[in-house]
């Protein structure tokens, strides 16, 4: 008997893009908006209490606007720091460890494909999180160049995400691993940035990430060595931490590819 | 259609301890095909599902479907796949996660509801549509997992204890179901501790044990060989002449006996006499079926 050709089939992958984004939604989005709106509801607190107390202190108005900054600034650095985090935790490990991936890539679908996709939904519920908060915060006080805070959310989610994706790829404890080598990288470079021998090179195992924080400052436009100069853009400590960020990803997806998907 | 040449896989424990799951395994089961899978807890049945699901790689040898490596193939056409444990996102609704996995399985985006709407009275799962996935019993949730299974038009379908949580009811329609399933291009694996469902719907049956292929049992002929095992007889009266047709007959119960394994035409033979000798036979049965009884002598080796 003749067997007719296989058609060749594709998971409706694009399609799927809308469960994903529900997920996240019901997942991610609600508790992120709670979280994130929580601090930033207290840093706005803070600041009007502040301004009660200086009760029309010549000084204290002088410096409103940087204060303002500055609060702006706290919150920002929190959501484009743990934000990704959030966002991304248990992306590839969750599905690993409940035994999700078993039906999912029976399917004609590349798991490459599926969590690069669920990657880029991620990003996008990110921002839509990040515009919810933004514009709640707007509501009480300025948030800047939106611009900036633009790139810079979009940098700290390369940045980090990528780390804890390539984490999410290795072990199915990827936020706590991810916030662990952070600090580890935040210490390295505090500790041997300026040692001498070989300890000296040790930071460049890890992500600058306690420069990368100046773009914190750069989004909120504050130079904090001179409060009258515009802020610089750290763009070296910018492009290594985005360039090791991606080059995590790029691992994880490697990872991803190599690894077993399930234990027996 | 499906092919494990050589196949060995080897796991390794953090502290390098290595642990054979598969060795040397070779079969290779052909289009149009049943096979059943059987083997004790931890012989290795898993492994080799994972190995076909190109969820591992082995480590040694080489696993084709089709010609093609598992992943490349699977990536290409898709298989229909039922795990052990049904594993679908507890927040799920039954009717939305087979609309997802239908559209992870290509289906025609206008395709979807009509798949799903088949594929859930198929399985009769109309009352659970709108359930949670933690809403489901035991039960369910495997015939959820074999719904999505059968969303599309499979060349190839791999069900691991598909009847596993399943009711007598529904086991004997799940054993309807695989009956229709059967189709020249299509190719069933099916792995089950029981015996019993393999030995009805399976061509062959492959019996492993410590990681290797023991041996293959062609059902078809070890079913027209009939079984050298003990029987059990079963009379509704005439007790009496029993023991003078069966000398070696010993009692097992209230109007039953257990008889050592004989050839099969002396067996009729002594039915025969015992009937014109007026005794009323209820049955007269394998104590085992031919699959077990092969899977004793698999085992045990």
């Amino acid at each position: 008997m003749t067997v007719p050709a296989l058609p060749r089939r594709r998971a409706r992958l694009l399609r799927y893009g809308g469960w994903q984004a529900r997920d996240y939604l019901i997942n991610v989005a609600v508790i992120s908006i709670g979280l994130f709106g929580l601090m930033g509801t207290l840093e706005i607190m803070q600041l009007g209490a502040m301004e009660a107390m200086a009760m029309g202190n010549r000084a204290f108005v002088a410096n409103l606007g940087r204060m303002r900054a500055q609060s702006f600034m706290h919150v920002f650095a929190i959501y484009a720091t743990v934000g990704p985090i959030v966002a991304l935790s248990g992306i590839i490990a969750n599905d690993r460890a409940m035994g999700y991936v078993r039906f999912l890539f029976a399917k004609p679908l590349n798991p490459l494909l599926f969590y690069l996709q669920s990657f880029l939904v991620r990003l996008a519920g990110y921002f839509a999180v990040a515009g919810v908060l933004l514009a709640a915060y707007g509501y009480f006080d300025p948030v800047g160049d939106l611009e900036r805070v633009a790139v810079g959310l979009l940098l700290g989610f390369v940045a980090y995400g990528g780390v804890l994706f390539l984490a999410s790829a290795l072990t199915k404890y990827d936020g706590l691993v991810t916030v662990a080598f952070l600090l580890l990288a935040t210490l390295a470079w505090g500790k041997w940035e300026t040692a001498t021998g070989v300890r000296r090179f040790i930071p460049y195992l890890f992500p600058p990430v306690g420069k990368f924080s100046d773009v914190n400052n750069w989004v909120a436009n504050l130079n904090p060595f001179d409060p009258r100069a515009p802020a610089v853009f750290p763009g070296k400590w910018v492009a290594w931490t985005v360039c090791y960020g991606v080059a995590c990803l790029l691992l994880g997806l490697v990872a991803l590819r190599k690894r077993a998907l399930v234990k027996a | 259609m499906i092919e494990f040449s050589a196949v060995s896989k080897t796991y390794r424990s953090l502290l390098g301890k290595r642990v054979p799951a598969v060795i040397d395994f070779t079969l290779a089961v052909r289009e149009g095909e049943v096979l059943g899978l059987a083997g004790p807890n931890g012989a290795g049945k898993s492994t080799l599902i994972g190995l076909l699901l190109g969820y591992m790689a082995p480590t040694s040898g080489v696993v084709s479907i089709d010609g093609e490596r598992p992943r490349t193939y699977i990536e290409r056409y898709g298989i229909g796949y039922l795990s052990e444990l049904v594993a679908i996102p507890p927040s799920w609704r039954t009717e939305n996660a087979l609309r997802r996995f239908a559209l992870l399985a290509g289906v025609e985006p206008s395709a979807v509801q009509r798949e799903v709407d088949r594929v859930v009275d198929q399985l009769g799962l109309d009352e659970h549509r709108k359930k949670l996935i933690k809403q489901l019993s035991k039960g369910n949730l495997q015939r959820v997992g074999l719904a999505q299974t059968l969303l599309c038009d499979e060349r190839v379908i791999i069900l691991d204890e598909p009847t596993h949580g399943l009711d007598p009811m529904w086991t004997q329609r799940f054993r309807d179901l695989v009956a229709s399933l059967r189709r020249p291009d299509r190719t069933i694996v099916i792995a089950s501790h029981n015996l019993d469902e393999l030995q009805r719907i399976s061509d062959r049956v492959a019996i492993i044990d410590h990681g290797r292929l023991q041996r293959v049992v062609d059902l078809k002929a070890t079913n027209a060989g009939g079984v050298q095992a003990p029987y059990r007889l079963l009379v509704a009266s005439g007790i009496e002449h029993v023991p003078a047709v069966f000398p070696d007959a010993v009692p097992s119960g209230v109007h039953e006996f257990n008889l050592p394994e004989r050839p099969l035409e002396q067996l009729n033979a002594q039915i025969s006499e015992l009937i014109s000798l007026g005794t009323l036979v209820v049955s007269v049965a394998p104590m085992h079926t031919a699959l077990e009884q092969q899977f004793r002598e698999a085992v045990a080796q």
